[in-house]
């Protein structure tokens, strides 16, 4: 079935695409759901092509992104898939997301498999490296109990919506891109409880950005289910901190996915990072780094 | 002589405008699909939800954001055969024709002796009828034709029947496009930064093969014609499984002098370039 697909020498192209302008942020970006889209696609086609069937969001429980150059509309792009044969992720799956005429990276991907890998080729130690994980660990996440804030009580929790049928996939499995846009109402909602509101993007003119994500399916859900996220700052650098967004079944308490993203804050006329502001850390230590200093 | 039957209304909303302010489309093509069904309510006798089986569609007018439209469908006579239905798309604010479609339907219902000649939406560059199934793997092999898509076919892109919506076979036009021309190395730089625009005039989508949510899919490019003014482009939708086809569209793409807004001769060495991939 590959052999319908183009390929280079270390890589098949799984997936290819335009950044339509119906799926671009306010700033005419392509939306990160797409990219996790475009990404899963690829990985439903491997998986496929090993076993003859389409396990849908199930090809993969875990996948680890990094963002390198933001997609414009209407910028073409593809993905390039291949084997990683060796290093800690042999057994994984690359996926490359290229930009334009030139080929310019534009995301990585690397997933876990839930699918035989053997007839893919292999990558190569220089198309890995762009993938590998900074600062965000490649392991599938484990429940954990939800942080408490100083005072002892629960964090808020988004009550992020019902799942749609045009959520899932053919076999009732919420589809990976409708679990990042739900996710994406949770993180803008715990974002602006921590600070980072509307008012203090226009004022300081700087917005976070993120560079790095993770993703685990655990399941749990389907068609009909009422979603809720808990969320919480998971780390915090000089220059970044992550938020940690734990997706429940509202009805049966069962864990459906859980995202990690590492968050950079950016000037957005120098496009370069800066330093976490102070409100920021305080933020992050009464919303799940312990207590206040 | 049949009379129009008023069969959709819609507007034009904001997030289903393409990167130069018109609709879509792929959202022309889910119009004409909401008319279709809605025609096969009027006709008497069995009322499959029937889909259709080729869109000729004629593009006259661009509409814009919030612009209303509602669309008209005629039984045709047999001057239009081999299709059956016209649908004509309206812009509210004006009345003005701003797209048309001739259709061969799926539930066999063909020309009346009764229906309109429809002479002002009849076929202009490409024939009548359904195409044929390209062989796409000698095209590849030969260099004339590259791969532009590839993906997944997800539940929202079929009907309730189970069978493939013709805006979601279209949509993938949206997706391919880019990297044909990227394959004959015209970048979107070389050709929109010399002021030069493109524009589908005509197009026409045949049903090929259904297939089931979940299916992998890729789509196969190729450039046909190359006019003076304008060019044929065609794409062909497979099972990524199989190989089976599941459509074939073909589109007139007009080159325009966007300073003009008129139309304008393809330059020499863009002409050459789209030649040499085999067109």
């Amino acid at each position: 079935m590959l052999d319908r697909l183009l390929r280079t020498e270390t890589a098949v192209a799984t997936y290819s695409g335009v950044v339509k302008r119906w799926e671009c942020d306010r700033n005419n970006h392509w939306n990160v759901q797409f990219y996790v889209r475009a990404f899963q696609m690829a990985s439903e086609i491997l998986a496929t092509a090993a076993t003859g069937e389409n396990p849908g969001s199930e090809s993969t429980g875990f996948r680890h992104y990094r963002f390198h150059g933001e997609l414009f509309c209407p910028e073409t792009m593809r993905v390039l898939s291949a084997r990683i044969a060796e290093g800690p992720y042999a057994g994984w799956v690359l996926h490359r997301m290229l930009k334009g005429k030139d080929d310019r990276l534009s995301a990585t991907a690397i997933e876990m498999p839930a699918y035989p890998v053997a007839d893919l080729p292999a990558c190569t130690a220089e198309e890995l490296q762009p993938a590998l994980p900074r600062g965000l660990p490649a392991t599938p996440h484990e429940l954990v109990a939800v942080p408490r804030d100083p005072q002892g009580a629960a964090l808020p929790t988004a009550m992020v919506g019902v799942v749609r049928p045009s959520d899932v996939d053919h076999r009732n499995c919420l589809q990976w891109n409708a679990l990042a846009s739900l996710c994406s109402g949770a993180s803008h909602s715990f974002l602006n409880q921590i600070g980072l509101t509307a008012d203090w993007i226009n004022e300081s003119n700087c917005n976070r950005m993120a560079v790095e994500m993770s993703f685990t399916l655990h399941g749990g859900c389907g068609v009909g289910d009422s979603l809720d996220v808990q969320s919480w700052v998971s780390d915090l650098g000089s220059r970044h901190f992550t938020t940690r967004h734990q997706i429940v079944n509202t009805q049966t308490g069962a864990p459906c996915a859980t995202l990690e993203q590492l968050l950079l804050v950016i000037d957005l006329e120098k496009r370069k990072p800066v330093t976490v502001p102070e409100f920021l850390r305080d933020a992050a230590r009464a919303y799940g780094l312990g207590e206040p200093e | 002589m049949s009379a129009e039957t008023v069969t959709h209304h819609a507007f034009v909303p904001a997030w289903e405008i393409d990167a130069n302010d018109h609709w879509n489309t792929a959202f022309y093509v889910r119009a004409f699909q909401q008319a279709s069904e809605r025609f096969a309510q009027g006709v008497p006798g069995p009322q499959p939800a029937a889909p259709p089986e080729v869109f000729h569609v004629r593009f006259f007018r661009e509409l814009r954001l919030l612009e209303t439209l509602s669309i008209g469908s005629v039984r045709l006579s047999e001057a239009r055969a081999p299709y059956g239905v016209a649908h004509i798309i309206r812009e509210g604010s004006s009345g003005r024709v701003a797209a048309s479609a001739l259709e061969l339907r799926g539930d066999g219902l063909g020309p009346d002796p009764q229906g309109s000649d429809a002479e002002a939406y009849a076929p202009r560059s490409l024939p009548p009828g359904p195409h044929g199934v390209s062989d796409t793997g000698a095209a590849l092999a030969e260099g004339r034709a590259t791969v532009t898509h590839a993906g997944i076919l997800r539940p929202e892109d079929f009907d309730g029947t189970g069978k493939l919506l013709m805006s979601a076979l279209h949509m993938r036009v949206s997706d391919g496009n880019g990297h044909l021309w990227q394959f004959v190395g015209v970048s979107s730089d070389a050709f929109y930064g010399r002021g030069l625009g493109r524009a589908i005039v005509e197009l026409k989508i045949t049903r090929q093969g259904n297939a089931a949510p979940g299916t992998p899919v890729r789509q196969v490019s190729w450039f046909r014609e190359i006019g003076r003014k304008s060019i044929e482009i065609r794409h062909q939708l497979e099972d990524l499984r199989t190989g089976a086809a599941l459509s074939s569209i073909s589109t007139i793409t007009l080159i325009l002098d966007m300073a003009a807004r008129k139309s304008t001769e393809l330059p020499p060495d863009l002409a050459e370039a789209l030649r040499a991939a085999g067109a």
